[in-house]
């Protein structure tokens, strides 16, 4: 008898296979493998195409002739490419290193909860599953120096009112506290479900030991929890540098161009632009360094499943 | 039974215009008269949330009358350029007519994405289009381009000047202003003035303002300073009245010039200090907003289509009257969304039907009605139409008056002809927010639109306005504003 | 067992708990209020903390707005991509955990066809969904440019690498002693897999499911590029609120709340399986 309750057919005999375990297995894959690479790699050869092209989509050249590396030489000369690389990365630096510490910290004051962590751990699930591009509107209503909510609150705390996203100086931090919001709640349940899973019996030791919390957090805990805090990292760090909704709905790249990330600066090439050859060339560059990246996520991702693994 | 009524009402009157208009021209097979056979749906791309209502009822007018089918596809303005242009690029003809702004005209143009329309006003029976009666000045600044009509406007934005009337003819005000500045307080003339007046009506919380004490800040001026295309609108205002072009005769970027950059500087340094501190994040529905929370004494530039918000104010505020100016040498961002024909429209003779129809006399007044701001002279003289709608119309006489004056002046920006225009809009939005925010120096600023501007055009950028003629002015005229034409409260 | 008692230091932490709770869940609570709000309270100087709660923003974005149909979109696109997800991805990933074809790097190679920044494929996307959607496949189903079937596509191809991965983990927890078993009883590989292993791996199906319903939900540039207004999505209706009179927040809070909630009480009931769906099945919750 089987799960289900049935009684098998022939019961005590091997069948005979029907086709090796090779073929069987390349036919279950078979069917995501070809939507994949039909829907991936199309793409990726025609941006790779254009990449080595003059491409001016709304000019009477349209998809123009050969220009070898031109347009990588054009990307990687361009003083407005490089600026929205380093306000990426200064909102990526920014952001997940918040969201790290931030998370952690989280993460062990739940952990330490002796009643309704559940609930708790359900509420902080909120941020995360919300739309950017929708909440990222409420926010920009929130920031908002008049009628917005959060400086009616400073006001009425009698603090001086900012102007969130219209200040030079605010903008950028302003977009880096509503990331914040919303991820910092993803740090803190990985890292959480992180501590959970560490086994008790060398915390037990180290207590018998007499050894002190900030011992114990050195020796034992960060060192046990650093696959999950790479991993956790990484998922951020990829994420992060490729952030547009939220962009795009809290300031539209401004108060001029400060917030303009790289996306944000792809978009308005490619879309406002439509130099379709500058913007496959700069997301082919973007795409080796997200890959890279995924590597060493990989890399992480294995080394957490091999440590569960080794404790099982 | 009322839309049989109305129904009717459409039958009677179109055979009343027909029965008046001059002798047709004979229409050859270009614009055929009767529905063919096949269902036809016409698709209209236009700008979200502007009068909708009333696009949505002329299109159903439009079906019941022809049979055919108007599927109006509503796209927010920031996306409204990409949007379209990305349904041109791939050739699909998804929109039969598309809503163009002045500044994209000549690249829409330029790059065959459009019908010449000359062919079909030309066939078409004049009663239903009045070609004259749309003004010459968005004639010429929304809809030709190397001799030819690209499109026909719906919707002027042009920019005129709101103030609060209340405090300009507040005697204490008018006495302290005078004895401050030197000049009676008035509607400024110059730039200048529009700083001096920003810097005098910029009270703190416990300052008098109107004899009343204030509890919060009152800001001297209204500004849609944000990363939004409306900066450069008005920008630009104050750099045309001076003469200072974006893109000079030669094509080359004007905006270095130091002439250009005073203008720049002008705003930066003597306007935005005395806007509130949302002006950095505005676009023009916040400079309302503001005036209707009785922040602000007056706006810079700013569109007279939304005198209808603006007007409100005078319930909001207690003892607050709006006036509708014109800005400054009435040189300002002239312009309407314009429709336009698809070249890749599958069925260009219907959609013609259909564009005709709503730019034409009677959609038009229809929207009016409604407080939308028409293109058509005869709608906007019609004092008896005017008499009794302040609230809707208040804005027209000095619409007129800038529009005139564009008109007889002969002064076109290059910049409207210019045909890398839409990319260098968008260039211009982000490089004056720049400025506007302190991100960047005033000349850095420009430096870097000059770069872009340059990049765009790929050397000198090409200015297609010898149609002009011999009268084109090259720079702007002298303009005093009438106020008799005012309507007060 | 000993009593437990309500110490000092749980004072400590219940209160940063709550001022934690305050932070994350204010904005929420700030978008629904407002959502409610008459629209002369949404733009007031200093804001309102108290109103008269009122369906017309609600209303405004059902009727003028067109609301309903951008839900009815999204519906149908989240939940037919998550199927043809969960179809493929279960087939794969079980291959992939039992079998290994490719030796992890084809594996790899899914996974980073998420990587490429949206706007250099959102071209080639368009080509082929025009070129697609004048075929006769392409119209019976609903394949060309604003029609359903393209961002069901794009969604299944954009979810189909978590999904594979974070089934991985699933199928590698259910024991292979229990497939050979069922083998070792007569049944084919197919059998097995139906009846044995999904119904053991049906937990990890849920979840993965869940997070395909979440990431199409809220998707916006390729629903934004390739849908016109028949096969708008709700995301990209959010932003539609800017009109002559300005933005309107309140219908605008309104449709971020019908946005935003669905996908909240979603996650509520699996939170279980949250973490595990966001490390793509490494960390288990």
């Amino acid at each position: 008898m089987d799960m289900t309750g049935k009684k098998a057919p022939a019961e005590g005999k091997v069948r005979k296979r029907a086709i090796s375990d090779v073929w069987y297995s390349v036919l279950l894959i078979t069917p995501a493998t070809l939507i994949i690479l039909f829907f991936a790699l199309f793409p990726l050869f025609y941006a790779i195409n254009l990449s080595f092209r003059h491409v001016d989509l709304t000019s009477a050249v349209g998809i123009g002739p050969y220009v070898g590396l031109d347009n990588y030489r054009f990307a990687l000369n361009n003083k407005i490419f490089w600026e929205s690389a380093r306000r990426t990365l200064i909102f990526a630096v920014g952001a997940v290193s918040i969201e790290l510490v931030l998370g952690v910290a989280i993460a062990f004051l739940l952990n330490q909860l002796r009643w309704f962590q559940g609930i708790v751990r359900s509420l902080l699930i909120l941020p995360i599953a919300s739309a950017p591009a929708a909440v990222g509107l409420v926010w920009r209503y929130m920031y908002h120096p008049d009628f917005g909510v959060y400086n009616g609150i400073l006001a009425a705390l009698g603090l001086p009112e900012q102007n969130w996203l219209g200040d030079v100086r605010l903008a950028m931090p302003s977009v880096i506290v509503f990331d914040v919001w919303q991820w910092t709640p993803f740090v803190a349940l990985i890292v959480l479900a992180g501590l959970q899973s560490l086994p008790k019996e060398p915390f037990e030791a180290a207590e018998l030991d007499g050894a002190s919390t900030w011992q114990v957090l050195r020796r034992l805990t960060f060192p046990m929890l650093a696959p999950v805090l790479t991993l956790v990292f990484v998922l951020r760090a990829i994420d992060a540098i490729r952030l547009y909704d939220a962009i795009l709905s809290l300031t539209h790249g401004g108060p001029g161009t400060a917030t303009e990330t790289l996306t944000y600066h792809l978009y308005r090439i490619g879309m406002k632009y439509f130099r379709l050859d500058h913007a496959s060339a700069i997301s082919l560059l973007f795409l080796y360094v997200t890959v890279v990246f995924t590597l060493v996520a990989l890399r992480s991702m294995m080394r957490v499943q091999a440590e569960r693994a080794r404790r099982a | 039974m009322l839309g049989k009524l109305r129904w009717l009402l459409i039958v009677v009157l179109l055979a009343l215009l027909a029965a008046c208009a001059p002798a047709a021209t004979p229409a050859p097979e270009a614009t055929p008269t009767s529905p063919p056979p096949e269902e036809v749906t016409i698709t209209m791309s236009t700008i979200a949330g502007f009068y909708t209502d009333w696009a949505e009822e002329v299109a159903k007018e439009f079906e019941e009358e022809t049979g055919w089918n108007v599927e109006i596809v509503q796209i927010d303005f920031s996306q409204l350029y990409e949007k379209q242009v990305i349904e041109f690029v791939g050739d699909t003809g998804a929109y039969d007519i598309i809503t163009y702004d002045v500044g994209w005209k000549a690249e829409f143009a330029n790059s065959g994405y459009l019908l010449a329309l000359d062919d079909y006003i030309a066939a078409s029976d004049p009663a239903e289009i009045q070609f004259e009666d749309i003004h010459p000045a968005l004639i010429e600044g929304s809809c030709r381009w190397k001799g030819k009509v690209w499109g026909l406007p719906f919707y002027t934005f042009t920019m005129g000047y709101f103030y609060r009337c209340d405090l300009f003819e507040d005697p204490d005000e008018m006495a302290a202003f005078e004895a401050e500045y030197g000049y009676p307080l008035d509607i400024p003339e110059t730039y200048d003035q529009v700083a001096d007046i920003a810097e005098f009506f910029h009270r703190q919380s416990g300052d008098t303002l109107k004899g009343e004490a204030l509890d919060e800040e009152f800001y001297g001026i209204g500004l849609m300073a944000g990363r939004f295309p409306h900066v450069q609108d008005e920008m630009m205002s104050i750099a045309w009245t001076h003469g200072n072009q974006l893109i000079k005769d030669d094509g080359t970027p004007g905006v270095t010039e130091p002439a250009f950059l005073e203008d720049v500087s002008l705003y930066v340094d003597r306007l935005v200090p005395h806007a509130p501190p949302g002006a950095l994040t505005s676009a023009y529905d916040e400079v309302v907003g503001q005036m209707r929370q009785g922040m602000i004494a007056q706006t810079a530039a700013f569109y007279l289509d939304q005198w209808p918000n603006m007007v409100k104010t005078e319930d909001e505020v207690p003892g607050a009257e709006i006036c509708a100016a014109a800005s400054p040498g009435a040189h300002t961002w002239v312009g309407a969304l314009t429709l336009g024909m698809n070249a890749d429209s599958k069925h260009p003779d219907q959609a013609w039907e259909f564009l005709k129809w709503i730019t034409g006399p009677e959609a038009q007044r229809k929207f009016a009605e409604g407080g939308g701001s028409t293109c058509r002279v005869s709608i906007l003289t019609d004092q008896e139409f005017l008499a009794t709608r302040r609230l809707a119309a208040g804005h027209f006489p000095p619409l007129m008056q800038v529009l005139d004056h564009e008109a007889s002046c002969n002064f076109y920006p290059n910049y409207y002809y210019v045909p890398q225009g839409g990319k260098i809009y968008d260039e211009e939005t982000a490089y004056f927010s720049a400025a506007t925010s302190g991100e960047m120096s005033v000349e850095e600023a420009m430096q870097n639109l000059a770069d872009a501007i340059e990049g765009h055009c790929g050397g000198p950028c090409e200015v297609p306005n010898d149609h002009l003629g011999a009268d084109y002015s090259p720079v702007p005229c002298p303009f005093t504003f009438d106020r008799s034409t005012m309507m007060r409260k | 067992m000993q009593a437990k008692t309500f110490t000092m230091a749980d004072l400590v932490r219940y209160t940063l708990v709550i001022a934690l709770l305050i932070f994350f869940l204010f904005p929420i609570y700030w978008m629904v209020a407002t959502s409610f709000k008459p629209p002369p309270d949404v733009l007031t100087r200093p804001p309102k903390w108290t109103f008269e709660p009122t369906l017309v923003n609600y209303i405004y974005a059902f009727e003028e707005a067109n609301f309903a149909m951008f839900i009815k979109n999204s519906l149908i696109v989240s939940l037919i991509s998550t199927i043809l997800v969960l179809v493929a991805g279960c087939l794969a990933s079980y291959s992939f955990a039992r079998y290994n074809p490719g030796a992890g790097h084809l594996m790899f190679f899914i996974l980073t066809t998420r990587m490429m920044p949206a706007i250099a494929v959102i071209i080639p996307f368009f080509v082929i969904f025009k070129t697609v959607g004048g075929t006769a496949i392409g119209r019976a189903l609903s394949l060309g440019l604003d029609k359903p079937g393209a961002l069901v596509v794009c969604y299944t191809v954009i979810n189909l690498p978590l999904a594979i991965w974070l089934l991985h983990s699933f199928f590698q927890d259910i024991p292979v002693e229990l497939e050979d078993s069922a083998r070792l009883d007569g049944y084919s590989r197919l059998q097995v897999l139906w009846r044995v292993v999904l119904p053991l791996a049906a937990p990890g199906i849920a979840v993965t499911a869940i997070f395909c319903l979440l990431f199409s939900w809220n998707e916006f540039l390729f629903a934004f590029l390739l849908t016109r207004d028949v096969a708008r999505t709700i995301t990209v209706g959010v932003a539609g609120f800017w009109t002559q009179r300005g933005i309107l927040w309140g219908p605008l809070s309104a449709a971020a709340t019908v946005c935003v909630v669905p996908m909240m009480i979603f996650a509520l009931l699996l939170q279980r399986y949250i973490v595990r769906g966001l490390t793509f099945g490494a960390v288990r919750g």
